[in-house]
């Protein structure tokens, strides 16, 4: 969605002051649900999302039920609330999409083999949005399902980097991501830097997709650090 | 974590509630814990969360402007919807809301529009042509108990926190914003949960799950009463009815001072 | 102290033996869950905080009665995993026309052995075991099934200092489920304890900690 007339940048800045490699604030908690096996809040720039993690536990359609291994499913959801106008209680294609996209950036770090029959789901929460909460959703989620307990080779970290007036510049907020040129989420096990999940609209150059995918892979690995250390600090003496 | 409740817990709750005693170490007339947060997310025009022990309700009011209803033609629209979604519970399932989450919200509802609560005649901006309609949307995080008193604070307090976008020409203006609600009751709901003859308030989950039977009362500031819903398969004696209503309008009153 | 780790984590890049909790990957060893690392000269596995129940055949567990049919009961274990006890393998043959909804009911609690589990996670109890039985009074809580080492202790050390210094009545069920019974104030106490232990699981000195505080607060009771 281009606009004209709609500054991005002021004085070399972006609107938010930050730099074109620099995140928004990020703050993570972990275990914030009683109910839930695994929990977490995340506050990214204005973006606030919940997310929870039950399981594994039985599934329910039994003919989803899988004989050697564990099912992962996801459920991302938007609070009626958490947009300008208010949004429709209930799925919308895009939360069909992002809840696709997200459960298979999140499965293939889980030990789906020690647990067959079984399901782990995962539910993520939107309060507030404001750009990338597929990114920060999918992050909150990670927290989530460690902090269950669930058996994984590695967390899964991630964040987006786009185009904005013909720059590169990493994790977008509400008016870049609107105005922006181009959108590029992604989502790593951080241990060997493997993609998970990658999306893309707008439009790039072969070198600016290069520079975009790097900066946006370092924005993951900044945010993996993040997420070690919440986890840390929820047993901490 | 268990699905099925073991009859020694149903019974070992039961005695410690006839003996006067909860599992919590509560009395039969005090709350659990109570925190209210307000004004936290900025997409709505006003918000709160909620808690009540570890039960956590986050309730947001969104505004837009529409037509009033025929027979009301110079008031303001209220929608109150609840939404009971998996996060919060592992009984809770995905889909559109079940005669409980209608309940919830129908109950929570009743106690604002019937105390009066909002001064809807002010949410008019052209008769019979422009009002506002103000969605209370309660969202659950964490059930652990007693969501229709949660449910309520929640909702109170948002409207509390509220504040109306301008209107200008006719359309609405959501990054200015006119002043508050006109807020001129606060209701405060109450719940009790039965549970062989005893009678206790804010059931948490595990009273919850083995009560016989439950009553919320809902009160206006002058203590009168303006909702009512008695809940699940057992009874109460009419003097049971009485006494709980008296509890309660006296409980009320403690709990609209933390608003 | 034993240090934190997370999912994915560096833990030896030594040739060890590996316990629960780790994997080898390009010759290294890494974790696979969040949890306590538990390194030795030559072995290393990681203890987890938090997690289901996958039954084993050598355990004790509580389960309750969420099904009778004609000639089993199905016991919910707090698992993934249903868990049926064969009408036979109660602890005493059934009298006359008694059927098996008449003996255990929806509801019942019990305190069964693991005797099977097959292949495709069919769970098989029973009653017909040294110690198992029929719960009767008292009251279940639920802890992580990871913590249930904690809360036994070293050689039982921890449930002994439970169960003598609240006055109660404990068993603990491998899948997390706890049974306690005794007088009211003794319960409290122990279930205080319990959700003690829980909380600081990962902590060092439990054992002594926990024992001096059922001996304050049972001088007050």
């Amino acid at each position: 969605m281009k606009k004209d007339g709609v500054k991005l940048f002021v004085d070399g800045k972006r609107l938010d002051g930050r730099e074109l490699d620099e995140l928004r604030p990020i703050k993570m908690e972990v275990g914030v649900l009683k109910r839930a096996d695994g929990s977490a809040y995340l506050e990214w720039g204005e973006n606030k999302i919940i997310a929870a993690c039950y399981g594994p536990r039985e599934v329910h359609p039994r003919h989803m039920e899988e004989a050697d291994k564990a099912i992962v499913r996801v459920r991302y959801n938007m609070a009626p609330f958490s947009v300008p106008d208010r949004k429709r209680p209930g799925p919308d294609r895009r939360s069909h999409e992002i809840s696709k996209v997200t459960k298979e950036a999140l499965e293939s770090v889980v030990l789906t083999h020690l647990y067959p029959k079984t399901v782990v789901d995962v539910f993520i929460e939107v309060l507030q949005a404001n750009a990338g909460t597929r990114c920060a959703g999918i992050t909150a989620a990670a927290l989530a399902m460690a902090d269950a307990g669930i058996p994984m080779r590695d967390l899964i970290s991630s964040c987006a980097a786009g185009k904005i007036e013909g720059k590169v510049a990493v994790d977008m907020m509400g008016a870049e991501d609107n105005f922006g040129d181009a959108d590029l989420p992604l989502a790593i096990s951080p241990q060997k830097k493997e993609v998970t999940l990658l999306q893309m609209d707008g439009n790039f150059t072969r070198k600016e997709f290069e520079e975009a995918f790097n900066m946006a892979m370092k924005g993951c690995l900044d945010v993996y650090e993040i997420q070690k250390q919440a986890l840390l600090k929820k047993y901490e003496v | 974590m268990l699905g099925v409740i073991a009859d020694i817990k149903k019974d070992y709750i039961k005695k410690l509630l006839e003996e006067g005693k909860r599992l919590d170490g509560r009395g039969l007339d005090d709350y659990r814990p109570i925190e209210i947060k307000k004004d936290l997310y900025a997409t709505a025009e006003g918000s709160a969360l909620v808690s009540l022990g570890s039960t956590q309700v986050a309730v947001g009011v969104k505004m837009i402007l529409g037509e009033p209803y025929s027979d009301m033609p110079n008031r303001g629209v209220l929608t109150t919807s609840a939404e009971l979604g998996p996060l919060a519970s592992p009984t809770f399932e995905s889909g559109p809301p079940r005669p409980p989450a209608i309940e919830l919200a129908r109950v929570v509802d009743r106690g604002i529009r019937e105390s009066g609560s909002i001064d809807t005649e002010k949410l008019c901006i052209v008769e019979g042509e422009q009002v506002w309609i103000v969605f209370l949307d309660i969202h659950v995080l964490d059930y652990d108990g007693n969501l229709f008193d949660a449910s309520t604070l929640a909702c109170i307090s948002a409207l509390l926190d509220a504040k109306m976008p301008k209107v200008e020409d006719g359309k609405a203006i959501y990054g200015e914003r006119s002043g508050s609600l006109p807020i001129v009751d606060t209701p405060i709901s109450t719940t009790y949960a039965k549970l062989g003859s005893a009678i206790a308030v804010d059931p948490h989950l595990e009273e919850e799950q083995v009560l016989d039977a439950r009553l919320t009362i809902t009160t206006t500031k002058k203590g009168e009463i303006c909702a009512m819903q008695k809940g699940e398969g057992g009874a109460f004696t009419a003097e049971e009815v009485l006494n709980t209503i008296d509890r309660g309008i006296e409980k009320a009153k403690e709990l609209r001072k933390l608003l | 102290m034993r240090r934190l780790v997370i999912p994915g984590e560096l833990v030896s890049k030594e040739n060890k033996k590996m316990g629960t909790g780790v994997a080898r990957k390009d010759g290294e060893i890494h974790s696979n869950q969040l949890g306590l690392l538990d390194e030795k000269e030559n072995f290393v596995r990681v203890i987890p905080l938090s997690g289901g129940y996958n039954p084993k055949e050598i355990d004790f567990v509580i389960g309750v009665v969420s099904y009778v049919h004609n000639t089993f009961w199905k016991l919910d274990i707090a698992s993934p995993y249903k868990s049926i006890l064969p009408g036979g393998e109660f602890f005493r043959d059934l009298r006359g026309k008694e059927r098996l909804r008449d003996i255990l009911p929806i509801g019942s609690a019990v305190y069964v052995k693991i005797k099977e589990v097959t292949k495709s996670k069919g769970v098989f109890t029973t009653l017909k075991w040294r110690g198992a039985t029929v719960l009767k009074g008292g009251f279940l809580i639920e802890i992580s099934p990871s913590k249930v080492p904690r809360l036994i202790g070293k050689k039982d050390s921890m449930i002994d200092i439970l169960r003598s210094e609240s006055g109660c009545e404990i068993l603990v069920g491998q899948n997390g489920v706890i049974w306690i019974n005794g007088p009211v104030e003794n319960m409290d106490l122990a279930i205080e304890a319990i959700r003690y232990i829980e909380a600081n699981s990962h902590k060092r000195g439990l054992t002594d900690y926990v024992k001096n505080m059922l001996i304050e607060k049972r001088k007050n009771l």
